[in-house]
């Protein structure tokens, strides 16, 4: 227990951090209208921008050092406190309403009846339950294979050599930091549970950025209901509960299109221009994937062009602002790329349709089994259908949007229209467009969550003209998916609630839960410092020594064709300074399979020693041999 | 002229029941009724609402089975 709340402190003191930095900034645009909610939510994500680049700044230099990061982080956490004590947040401005087009058309908010006491309460409380669940599932330590695989490893290597360095565990795709220098941040301040908070704790941030966005659309009341609806969403909630890249590009996109819609629909002013370019750029420094949604907002901002010639002097002036800012932020991971590939966009497109050599990822694939759909316009057409009733077709099951979108959705055909709906939507569905085409993996269409969730909302306020007992029985279906997906949340963190709640030590729970956990340990206790391991498996985060990913020194170095004999590739090891090898396989027919050309080569060669040999049981119903061998 | 206010009778066990049961449906129907709204527009008739209705509860049930098997 007394971990978990030292944990939690470490997530407060990184809030307070970043509000301490942020609010100022957010201050020093000038007066910018907005309510508490949306100056909270912005000055969070300006202060959280602002340290990953700071940190960034500090490892490009050489100078991550955790003591250093813990002192600036409890200075500007008391900056913090000092601002949310003395300074009130801005007040709201009052906006006049604008006229409504025609009777069909709902432009002002305020005319929108609130819902009623029990489904406003009611959506929260379950959204309340679903985090709870999620929180418990975050205390617990990291066990997913991408976190321990580099979004955790790669901070950690950075800590350890107190620079930015290029790890040779680096994915091609992985030179966009700008979400792990959080979990290094996290790291440095405690470990590797706070930086699973991180997540948690970013997608808080979601579902309050997307009553952000909402409420211009469908006023205060209604706004609540869309930030529940996105934390009710089962692949953001099983995000919530591990250190991956996603939830928090989905917060970048959800605020860039909260600033977008401000400074281009409601036109409140240009500095919401800024505030988006800063928003884009952040996105852009977290995944190649964020250039889709780039450019989706970039085609609906043409089309607004085109129907609106009397603005064309400001949606200009919108984008070059937007731009400009977007490229000063994202431009050092840009240019770090560059220098590192000799071009910056390229390694984006590893293992993309684009991609026509691209190998796998990882060694260690899902026992779901990928079949790719076909990617015809009626696949297209189909697509909806089958990501959210068969999401193993787009990647596996860990990330499903739930039946939510795909049931309210086709609601939209019964309802008026509402002003800038439409734009937001139009991002949504260009993005789709270009994920389908491009890359269809589940976890990547979460950007798209918030819009969506709008959208839901709206049909649901138009539901209230519904004859009473059909409206009832539309009721009743909603409340039973969101109930579900809330007691699902907590059901699926039940591995965790002793760890978490202090009954069950962290090594205990590693060591039941993280199959690689044994072998690391035993690869602490047994090497020295100056072991360097070529690894078979991806979960690298746990082995203290010097551990290299087999399958991208393989694509790099093309190590395997110098081997001629079967001696020779202990030499050929030996040559590229490596001391160990570690092995894997899966002994049961569930999950995770392996890649056997390292275990084929390795087995082939008698002159390696044994060094240590560990069982363990993984997630899927796998159960995993690991072997260390040391070479001659 | 002096006027005299009305005597009230003691409330009795059954004028006690009934008004506490009176505050309870009051309660009851500000907790989980619809508040008064103002309109909200047009209504939608009633076949396209069913329809949408109709859809809802397939997806649900089929999206309930595939999470099942």
């Amino acid at each position: 227990m007394l971990e978990s709340f030292v944990s939690l402190l470490a997530i407060g003191t990184i809030l307070l951090a970043a509000y301490g930095v942020g609010r100022p900034m957010l201050r020093a645009l000038g007066r910018i209208e907005m309510d508490r909610l949306t100056a909270v939510v912005w000055s969070l994500a300006m202060g959280l921008i602002a340290w990953g680049m700071a940190l960034a700044l500090l490892g490009a230099v050489g100078s991550l050092y955790s003591s250093l990061i813990v002192v600036a982080s409890l200075v500007a956490g008391l900056w913090g406190v000092r601002e949310l004590v003395r300074r009130p947040v801005l007040r709201v401005g009052s906006r006049s309403a604008e006229t409504i087009d025609s009777a069909w058309d709902i432009d002002e908010p305020s005319r929108v009846a609130p819902p009623s006491a029990w489904l406003g309460h009611g959506a929260w409380w379950l959204a309340a339950v679903a985090c709870s669940g999620a929180l418990l599932g975050a205390l617990a330590p990291p066990t997913a294979a991408d976190s321990l695989c580099y979004h955790l490893e790669l901070p950690k290597r950075f800590l350890a050599d107190h620079a930015l360095s290029f790890s040779p565990n680096g994915h091609p795709t992985a030179d966009l930091l700008l979400i792990e220098m959080w979990y290094l941040w996290a790291l440095a301040l405690d470990g590797p549970v706070a930086a699973q908070l991180i997540s948690w704790t970013l997608g808080v941030l979601l579902a309050l950025a997307t009553v952000v966005l909402a409420r211009p659309l469908v006023g205060r009341d209604w706004a609540w209901a869309a930030g529940a609806v996105v934390v009710l969403v089962p692949g953001v909630n099983r995000q919530m509960t591990m250190a991956g890249g996603d939830i928090g590009l989905t917060l970048l996109t959800t605020l860039v299109l909260a600033a977008w819609w401000r400074a281009m629909v409601s036109q409140e002013g240009r500095r919401w221009f800024i505030l988006a370019g800063v928003a884009a750029g952040a996105a852009l420094s977290a995944k190649y994937s964020a250039m889709w949604f780039v450019a989706a907002v970039a085609l609906v901002w043409a089309w607004t062009l085109a129907r609106h010639p009397s603005r064309r002097r400001v949606l200009l002036e919108g984008a070059a602002i937007v731009s400009l800012v977007a490229v000063v932020t994202s431009g050092f991971w840009y240019a770090r790329a560059a220098w590192r590939h000799g071009e910056p966009i390229y390694p984006a497109l590893v293992g993309t349709a684009f991609d026509a050599l691209s190998e796998p990822d990882s060694p260690e694939t899902s026992s779901a089994g990928e079949s790719s759909p076909s990617r015809g316009l009626l696949g297209l057409v189909v697509a909806p259908w089958r990501v959210t009733i068969e999401p193993e077709r787009f990647g596996d099951r860990e990330y499903p949007l739930g039946v939510l979108f795909l049931g309210v959705m086709p609601g939209l055909c019964l309802a008026r229209r509402l002003r800038g709906l439409g734009s937001l939507l139009g991002v949504a569905a260009v993005y789709g467009v270009v994920w389908y085409f491009v890359y269809p993996r589940t976890g990547l269409l979460l950007p798209i969550v918030a819009p969506l969730a709008v959208a839901v909302v709206w049909v649901w306020i138009e539901v209230q003209r519904f004859p009473p007992r059909a409206r009832w029985a539309a009721t009743a279906v909603v409340a039973l998916v969101l109930g579900v997906s809330a007691l699902a949340a907590v059901g699926q963190s039940r591995d965790c609630w002793a760890v978490a709640f202090g009954g069950e030590t962290r090594q205990a729970f590693l060591s039941r839960c993280e199959p690689s956990f044994g072998a690391a340990v035993t690869a602490h206790t047994v090497l020295g410092p100056e072991a360097r391991i070529l690894s078979q498996d991806t979960r690298l985060f746990y082995f203290d020594a010097k551990i290299t990913r087999e399958d991208i020194f393989r694509r790099k170095t093309q190590y395997d064709r110098q081997i001629e004999a079967p001696s020779d590739f202990s030499r050929v090891l030996r040559v590229s300074g490596f001391t160990h090898v570690l092995l894997v396989e899966n002994l049961a027919e569930r999950g995770a399979a392996f890649d056997s050309r390292f275990s084929r080569l390795a087995e082939a060669d008698d002159s390696l020693e044994l060094v240590s040999e560990h069982y363990a049981e993984d997630a899927e119903g796998g159960w995993r041999h690991y072997r260390l061998l040391a070479l001659p | 002229m002096i006027m005299i206010a009305p005597v009230r009778p003691p409330e009795t066990g059954a004028c006690r029941v009934g008004r506490r049961w009176r505050q309870a449906r009051g309660f009851v129907a500000a907790t989980l009724l619809n508040q008064p709204q103002a309109p909200t527009g047009p209504p939608i008739a009633a076949w396209k609402a069913w329809a949408f209705v109709g859809w809802l509860v397939l997806v649900t049930a089929v999206f309930g089975v595939s999470m099942l098997r």
